[in-house]
């Protein structure tokens, strides 16, 4: 007796690969362009608009970058900026307000900007592991006075009173963890201030 | 009727007189190369030295800021709102787009040079190019709305060759430019269609409106012109220019002048019939 069953229709590997390449791109497409809630990096002093907002409106035409003679501003890869204090630090001249063609970023009153938090990371900083560097707290005096030394010539963060410029992530002579952990600075990283975004 | 069969019929050995102008003509694509390195160096040096250059997103002449007029509409999507700074500075890009039509296309933007070295070439355009370049753009534009997000400024390869060169300048690093091109010229393979000619929602948006541009036209000169494919076949965007009577896809990058055998490419520098050429199919 016959066998009623058909052969199933043979996927050629042609088909298989196009199959395949197609769903990993179609996958790829989504990942890249999925709605994203919140955007957490330390952005430039004049990003006073909501994230959303600021996402939205900004062109990525990198003139921020192009103008901060500091070099404090980078772009991600999604073309969006941000304070990076490995390459410099910001003195919130608000020169990246003033070429913004879109007003992603506006003009802010420098005094109350807050662009993050320094954190101190006690695992990797020369003054908390041995005694001696002090860097950040020389750099620091001149501006915010937002880092003191304790008794013991250790370096803490006044994070009320620090207002994210990055000057002391750039001077820290500890080497960056950039490559194992791009949340991690050197031994001081700056952190996006959420619960103090109300500037 | 002709000049050159003509001479060809009284002496057929000789080379005709139309025919030996040629070695005079000037290599454009050599010249629009310098051009786009040059800008794009320009930028990245008035990066490095911190001043505000002027990127292909937009630019300031005077007190007028000329903004991409794509960037533009995806920027008031993605926000959702009406900013008449924003709109009335990419209405400054549409105006210009409309002077020059889509010289932007061959003269700035380096995809010319990073795509369009397949294959594909050979292959004819979409069959209905005004209406794919419409969904093209319009399309780029409901994504912004989606996504909350101005998505294809993201990975405009105008815009990310100028991100390069400020990053460059700077002393950021290329790896984002690098990886954006590469995934668009692989994207460009996978489909199997010429990115500057049938993909780009970039050009697609400037050819929607660059038809009414009266500058620098390119025309056959009936004259001289026997109706060939020499210019088809050079012209990155597959146009013939005596059989089409719609030009607006051009981007005035001059190949077919520097192509054409006979020398019958003639360049108008202003043109009082915009969008529109006489075709020698007729005759």
């Amino acid at each position: 007796m016959p066998s009623t069953h058909k052969p199933a229709a043979r996927l050629t590997r042609r088909e298989f690969v196009k199959l395949m390449g197609g769903l990993a791109a179609s996958g790829l497409a989504l990942l890249i362009l999925r709605p994203q809630p919140a955007f957490s990096s330390v952005l430039p002093p004049g990003a006073v608009l909501p994230a959303n907002r600021f996402r939205a409106l900004c062109q990525r035409c990198g003139k921020c970058v192009a103008i901060c003679t500091r070099r404090a501003i980078r772009q991600n890869a999604e073309g969006l900026p941000f304070i990076d204090g490995l390459s410099g630090w910001c003195d919130f001249c608000m020169d990246c307000a003033r070429v913004c063609p879109t007003g992603a970023i506006q003009m802010v009153e420098p005094k109350q900007a807050k662009l993050g938090v320094a954190v101190i990371e006690r695992e990797q900083c020369l003054a908390w592991k041995w005694i001696g560097c002090r860097l950040c707290y020389e750099k620091c005096a001149g501006l915010q006075k937002a880092i003191e030394l304790d008794g013991d010539f250790q370096v803490y963060v006044l994070s009320d009173r620090c207002n994210g410029c990055g000057a002391c992530v750039n001077v820290c002579p500890q080497p960056d963890g950039v490559r194992q952990n791009k949340n991690l600075g050197r031994a001081v990283a700056l952190r996006a201030g959420d619960d103090e975004s109300g500037s | 009727m002709n000049p050159v069969l003509d001479e060809i019929r009284a002496e057929p050995g000789a080379r005709p007189a139309a025919l030996r102008q040629r070695a005079a003509r000037v290599s454009w694509s050599r010249v629009r190369a310098v051009v786009t390195m040059g800008v794009l160096l320009a930028i990245g040096v008035a990066a490095g030295r911190g001043f505000d250059p002027p990127t292909f997103s937009s630019f300031r002449v005077g007190a007028l800021e000329i903004s991409c007029p794509l960037g533009v509409a995806q920027l008031l999507a993605a926000s959702q709102e009406f900013i008449p700074a924003v709109a009335l500075a990419g209405l400054a890009g549409v105006l210009s787009i409309g002077l020059l039509g889509r010289a932007f296309c061959g003269w700035l933007c380096p995809g010319r040079w990073i795509f369009n070295r397949g294959p594909w070439q050979a292959r004819q355009p979409w069959r209905y190019r005004a209406w794919v370049q419409g969904a093209l753009a319009s399309g780029m534009v409901g994504l912004a709305w989606v996504c909350h997000a101005p998505v294809f400024c993201v990975i405009c390869p105008a815009g990310v060759v100028c991100r390069g060169a400020i990053a460059a300048g700077t002393g950021a690093g290329l790896a984002p430019t690098i990886g954006w091109l590469s995934a668009l010229v692989g994207f460009e393979w996978l489909s199997r269609r010429s990115w500057c000619r049938d993909l780009c929602p970039l050009g697609a948006t400037i050819g929607l409106v660059s038809r009414l541009n009266p500058f620098v036209k390119v025309k056959a000169d009936p004259e001289r012109c026997c109706p060939c494919l020499a210019c088809e076949k050079v012209c990155p965007e597959g146009m013939n220019l005596s059989r089409d009577a719609d030009l607006s896809a051009c981007t005035k990058c001059l190949a077919c002048q520097s192509g054409c055998p006979r020398g019958a490419v003639e360049i108008k520098w202003f043109d009082r019939f915009p969008g529109r050429s006489e075709t020698l199919a007729k005759r």
